[in-house]
């Protein structure tokens, strides 16, 4: 161990085609031991994928890769964690009725005699582990109780465990709370300072800033400059990104909310997949002028409020109104009432990824082109191709299958059908998961027009920075319940994080007046 | 860049036409490749083999009619699955809703009375109506209590059988010792043509539904919106379209046509209802449908190469020694591949994107 | 006139074909179109290609077997082997009687063949065979009778009706001649299609004492058979040979010989006896039907009983012996057949 070469990683002119498309050009890149190397850049520029070959999920077609000195081909992830390679994944793989101990030994057990496991002995190591890097876990713990950001330390467990020397991290803070990134961040930090090397990929700068040694910027597949952490600033680092100066805030005159209430909900209740109360009685309303943020860590019934309204769930009690007329289960409805909504589920449920993109983008608009029984497919074509031009879909053509195209480009066209909807309430749930910079900004320009032309706006977002950028007003939601009615401009990211958290609650009698509070806004 | 790209590509593209179709002609080619190599494995000449299999199809007219003949009931039953599948519904009860609608035609076309006007088209209705109401059960079972229509489908196949067959030997069973309702009227019978053929006015019906259905797919709201709902359901429900509704719907068509399909048979070429009549037309209808891409056209293709292959097999049989399993050899091979290239293709399209289907409601990490 | 013009543009192509073939031998050529069920039937379609083999060898001639899948494709099969021009086309089962009139009356020169159906000529150019399967019934009950250890035997039909009446007559009345203090059960399972009925009423005539039971109901036959094996007691098979579904419980299957019939057909056009419109009678006399014997039943039937059957033919053949056809009784007729015996309660009694 001593003699580890300074250089613990080091990748040279490494390619990586997918058929004609080239996702990695000549990528050179090194990793220090006891550094956090970050590796920021759009969706698509090939962070995942460069990693996903050191980690040996990818074949290289072309470079080299050297661990502590030596070449390295791994042709499995298995062969990288033997050789100290460890990577934490966005979505992550843990068996969530298994305990801690259970999940961070899953596929190195410890054994007794007769191929029993020990488990007595990996309770001891989880705990030793966790003590050891300061990463607080009740070994016995059920993984599927745990909040996500203890879920992710399961993760980061499990790699050390297997005793990783390089850590990767895929976006990890998409999923937590500024106070669990926070916590993340120390964690890094004493990883790093014990030698461990952290290879952090992210798209959110302010983060990179807060905690990397070194970042690496990629664009297109190629990495464009790897910088020191000293003097460096989020503009001049988003610039290298998209390769030209971006608005991190988009430009808004204050909001002219009117008197008319274009959503209502009302003492709505909701059960999940499980059965749970996953909407718990809230209520709350959206004015026409008004974008209205709702934040809060996912999990906490987001997804179920936006079902309601859009008539993809039945609720178990409570009401929604669209534009004065009440919401009933049936999206076809509620659409005709004054919805559009942009849902997160792209591939789910707000596109046909294996249609065509004009198809994509003529649903939800088929009676404007019905001509008696007829579809009059030439004027729908011709509608989506302006869309297309319209809303830069870049890589589009009309018959493309919609999968084909990129998250970004798949939520400008999700974005184009919907909000060219006649419909006076827009619901844009995480409008901009997934989608790079550049794209961002116009999908945050769209909805800003939206709401200057007097409609409503309700962003449902997982993303502080954008519900900030936004949002005239944040509410927060903490297990079903609106925990919180902010005025953006007279709120910051703390105090919002606190109430996402659940840190700190309104008190019980407030909840009335937080409902109170959505007819009595500015 | 997107801009040319956009208008480069022409609203038909020329691609868009041949691209459907090398998929089904691969498969075909393997499995003629495949059954030359079988029939050389047999001793005889696999040339001449298929130049009596291709002269016993298409050369001359008692030869064609018979291909005619035998592709007619897969215009039926091919359509029938190919509009379903296009669907989202696995609709492989093309068999069962195909024989209650024989029995229902066989019925009103030998207890009624009426004048060869009022009478095809009554038993033609009732045939619909038959194969409808076989289909039905399943549709509402998806959409009140999301049973899975295919098991559904598949349970009621024999069922159908049983059911007609009970009817057919007992009930209304006519004297002699076939198992067989009385002939129907000569005012309910589809004429024929030919005595090479029993092809019948019926293979104009099938021909002008897989005509139309052509216009419905391509050119019509439904037609639009059956698509969407069979590539994301989902997505076609949020968007506005009546889902559950439309599978009823398309589900009741696709039994009618099947129906009409068992119409096809009994007034045009049994002239009666028979016990068991069909050797499984509703499942070569599936293989239809999928050498069809599930377009009617292509439904129309496909039942005539299937319809050739059989109606050639006889005339092989005559020729040679080979029996008719190596025509039947011959339609598993593409259903062969067909099947494994489109489970390749349902697995891998699950593959790319867990998200979608996996987890519905909550797509984000976690 | 359409039809005509059809039958040049077929009768061209086959030409063109056949030339091509280069199948212009002297032999004598034969078609034999399946029934739908098709070839591995175990039944007509496999013994019927039995004969096929034989004719074959005998009479230097050359078979090809036509398998339509559906009764709807008879006749577009029997058109277009007319049209090929065979020696004989043969078929079996009484759907093919229509599709194989329409084309005989098309292709008047051709011969046609037609085994195991009606009395009814068929046509000019057609031959037709009928089974005495009274005649086999009532060997099949000669034998029970001399088989049974209680004295007891059943009879289980398909259905209530003539042409299973026939068959329990036939066994009736060999039963009775067998061994005339001999009981016989009647009974109808009241379908063809239903093996676990086809049990239940072979379980009731075992309690009832029955050790033999004649299975005459198609599929139905399958549980008669199946309850024999349950029971450790013997069942009868019927117009092909069931011996292999329960060896050791199946004594014999009354078997209609189709493939003597088909032999024969082939024979008369070999030998110019041919003569369109005929209607020949195929009984124990004419090896038309017979009890089945093989490696299932061995041992099953004693030997002096098998030596029997020869005297049995013989008294057939000279008239000593008229097997009585239920067709010729009339209700409530008290004796039948020669030597006249008692008919049976159900004819008896008949109003």
């Amino acid at each position: 161990m001593s003699e580890t070469p300074l250089d613990v990683v080091s990748i040279s002119g490494v390619v990586k085609r997918f058929g004609d498309f080239t996702a990695i050009h000549d990528a050179s890149l090194t990793v220090r031991r006891g550094e956090v190397h970050a590796i920021v850049g759009e969706n698509g520029a090939g962070k995942s994928t460069l990693m996903n070959i050191l980690y040996g999920l990818l074949p290289r077609d072309a470079g080299t890769i050297e661990l502590f000195g030596r070449p390295v081909t791994f042709s499995g992830p298995a062969e990288a964690i033997a050789a100290g390679v460890g990577m934490v994944h966005q979505h992550f793989k843990l068996a969530p009725s298994f305990t801690v101990a259970d999940n961070i030994i899953l596929g190195s057990e410890p054994l007794a005699g007769y191929g029993r496991i020990d488990r007595a002995r990996a309770e001891r190591d989880t705990a030793a582990i966790s003590r050891r890097f300061g990463l607080d876990l009740d070994p016995r713990a059920v993984v599927g109780a745990l909040p996500v950001g203890l879920r992710q330390r399961v993760e980061i467990l499990k790699t050390l465990y297997r005793e990783a020397q390089i850590l990767i991290l895929d976006e990890p803070t998409a999923v937590l709370t500024p106070q669990e990134t926070r916590e993340l961040f120390a964690t890094m930090r004493t990883l790093a300072e014990s030698g461990h090397s952290i290879v952090f990929i992210t798209h959110k700068l302010r983060e990179v800033l807060a905690v990397s040694n070194r970042i690496s910027v990629m664009r297109q597949g190629r990495i464009v400059a790897t910088l020191d952490n000293e003097g460096v600033t989020a503009q001049e680092i988003a610039g290298l990104m998209v390769g030209r100066s971006v608005l991190l805030r988009v430009k808004k005159a204050k909001a002219e909310a009117r008197d008319e209430v274009l959503l209502k909900v009302d003492g709505l209740e909701a059960r999940g997949e499980r059965g749970e109360a996953a909407v718990d009685g809230l209520s709350f309303a959206v004015r026409s002028g008004e974008i209205v943020g709702l934040a809060g860590v996912q999990g906490n019934g987001q997804d179920e409020l936006v079902e309601c309204i859009a008539g993809l769930r039945r609720p178990v009690a409570g009401s929604v109104e669209i534009c004065g007329t009440k919401a009933v289960a049936d999206p076809r409805r509620n659409r005709a009432a004054g919805l559009a909504y942009v849902p997160a589920d792209r591939g789910g449920v707000g596109l046909s990824l294996a249609s065509g993109i004009w198809e994509n983008l003529t649903v939800g608009h088929i009676e404007e082109f019905g001509r008696g029984p007829f579809l009059a497919i030439k004027a729908a074509r011709a509608r989506a191709a302006e869309l297309i031009r319209r809303f830069d879909v870049r890589g589009a053509t009309l018959d493309k299958p919609a999968g084909s195209l990129s998250g970004g480009n798949q939520q400008k066209v999700q974005i184009a059908r919907e909000l060219t909807r006649d419909a006076r309430l827009v619901i844009a749930e995480q409008p901009s998961q997934g989608v790079d910079i550049g794209a961002i900004e116009s999908i945050h320009r769209t909805l800003v027009e939206m709401r200057d032309a007097g409609r409503a706006v309700f962003v449902v977002s997982a993303d502080l920075d954008e519900i900030f950028s936004l949002s005239d007003r944040i509410l927060v939601i903490y297990r079903g319940r609106i925990v919180a009615d902010l005025v953006a401009s007279e709120t910051d990211p703390e105090t919002v994080g606190r109430y996402m958290g659940g840190l700190e609650e309104a008190p019980p009698a407030a909840a009335a007046s937080v409902s109170e509070a959505a007819d009595h806004v500015h | 860049m997107s801009t040319e790209a956009l208008d480069a590509a022409p609203s038909f593209p020329l691609a868009g036409l041949v691209k459907p179709l090398v998929q089904p002609l691969v498969a075909v080619a393997i499995a003629v490749l495949v059954g030359g190599l079988l029939v050389l494995a047999l001793g005889e000449n696999p040339i001449e083999v298929y130049s009596i299999l291709v002269h016993g199809s298409l050369v001359g007219w008692p030869n064609f009619l018979v291909t005619l003949q035998m592709m007619s009931p897969l215009l039926f039953t091919g359509l029938a699955v190919a509009i379903s599948f296009r669907a989202g519904l696995w609709n492989i009860g093309a068999e069962g809703q195909m024989i209650m609608g024989a029995l229902a035609a066989g019925i009103v076309g030998y207890a009624v009375d009426l004048p060869t006007a009022l009478h095809i088209p009554l038993a033609l209705i009732a045939a619909f109506a038959g194969g409808l109401a076989w289909a039905l059960l399943p549709a509402l079972l998806r959409v009140w209590l999301n049973l899975n229509e295919l098991v559904v489908c598949l349970m009621l196949n024999p069922i159908a059988l049983l059911l007609s067959g009970y009817v057919s030997t007992h009930l209304l069973k006519a004297p002699g010792p076939t198992n067989k309702l009385p002939d129907i009227a000569d005012t309910a019978a589809l004429p024929t043509f030919s005595l090479y053929s029993q092809v019948n006015a019926g293979f104009v019906i099938g021909l002008v539904l897989c005509l139309v259905f052509a216009v419905v797919n391509g050119g019509t709201k439904k037609g639009f919106e059956w698509k969407i709902m069979g590539l994301n359901p989902r997505f076609a429900y949020y968007g506005g379209i009546r889902v559950p509704l439309q599978a009823v719907l398309v589900m009741m068509l696709s039994g009618g046509i099947a129906g009409l399909g068992g119409a096809e048979q009994v007034l045009g070429e049994y002239r009666a209802f028979y016990d068991n009549f069909s050797p499984g037309y509703g499942f070569d209808g599936i293989a239809v449908a999928m050498l069809a891409n599930f377009h009617p056209v292509g439904v129309v293709l496909a039942a005539f190469l299937f319809g050739a292959l059989n109606g050639g097999s006889a005339v092989l049989q005559m020729m040679t020694g080979l029996s008719k399993y190596l025509v039947q050899v011959l339609q598993f091979i593409i259903v062969l591949i067909l099947a494994a290239q489109f489970s390749w293709a349902f697995l891998g399209s699950r593959r790319k994107a867990p998200p979608a289907h996996a987890a519905p409601a909550a797509p984000k990490e976690e | 006139m359409l039809k005509s013009i059809l039958k040049l543009g077929a009768a061209a192509a086959f030409a063109a074909a056949l030339l091509s073939s280069g199948a212009a031998q002297a032999k004598l050529r034969v078609a034999m179109i399946t029934s739908e069920s098709g070839l591995g039937d175990r039944s007509f379609n496999d013994m019927m290609v039995e004969g096929m083999k034989r004719a074959e060898k005998d009479f230097d001639a050359e078979y090809v077997v036509v398998q339509p899948r559906a009764v709807s494709e008879f006749q577009s099969a029997i058109a277009r082997a007319a049209a090929q021009g065979f020696d004989i086309i043969v078929g079996s089962s009484f759907d093919m009687i229509k599709p194989m009139q329409e084309v005989a009356k098309a292709f008047p020169d051709q011969k046609f063949g037609l085994v195991d159906v009606g009395p009814d000529p068929l046509g000019p150019n057609i031959v037709s065979t009928v089974t005495k399967d009274w005649e086999g019934s009532f060997l099949v009950g000669w034998i029970a009778a001399k088989t049974t250890k209680t004295g007891k035997i059943g009879f289980v039909g398909g259905k209530d009706i003539p042409i299973i009446h026939r068959f329990f007559v036939g066994y009736y009345y060999g039963a009775k001649m067998a061994n005339p203090a001999t009981e016989v059960f009647e009974s109808y399972s009241g379908t063809f299609t239903d093996p676990a009925a086809g049990k239940e009423y072979t379980l009731a005539l075992i309690n009832q004492g029955s050790d033999i039971n004649f299975a005459v109901a198609g599929a139905t036959s399958a549980g008669v058979i199946d309850a024999a094996k349950e029971t450790k007691t013997f069942a009868i098979g019927v117009d092909s040979n069931q011996n292999y579904m329960a060896p050791g419980n199946v004594l014999t299957s009354m078997v209609k010989r189709v493939d003597n019939q088909a032999y024969d057909m082939v024979k008369s056009v070999s030998d110019g006896t041919f003569k369109g419109g005929e209607v020949k009678y195929y009984g124990l006399a004419e090896d038309g039907v017979a009890a089945a014997m093989d490696d299932n039943n061995k041992g099953l039937i004693a030997d002096a009983v098998l030596a029997d059957v020869d005297t049995l033919k013989a008294k057939i053949l000279s008239g000593e012996i008229v097997v009585p056809n239920y067709f010729d009784l009339t209700p409530g007729q008290k004796e039948m057949g020669t030597p006249p015996m008692a008919t049976p309660p159900s004819v008896a009694n008949a109003k």
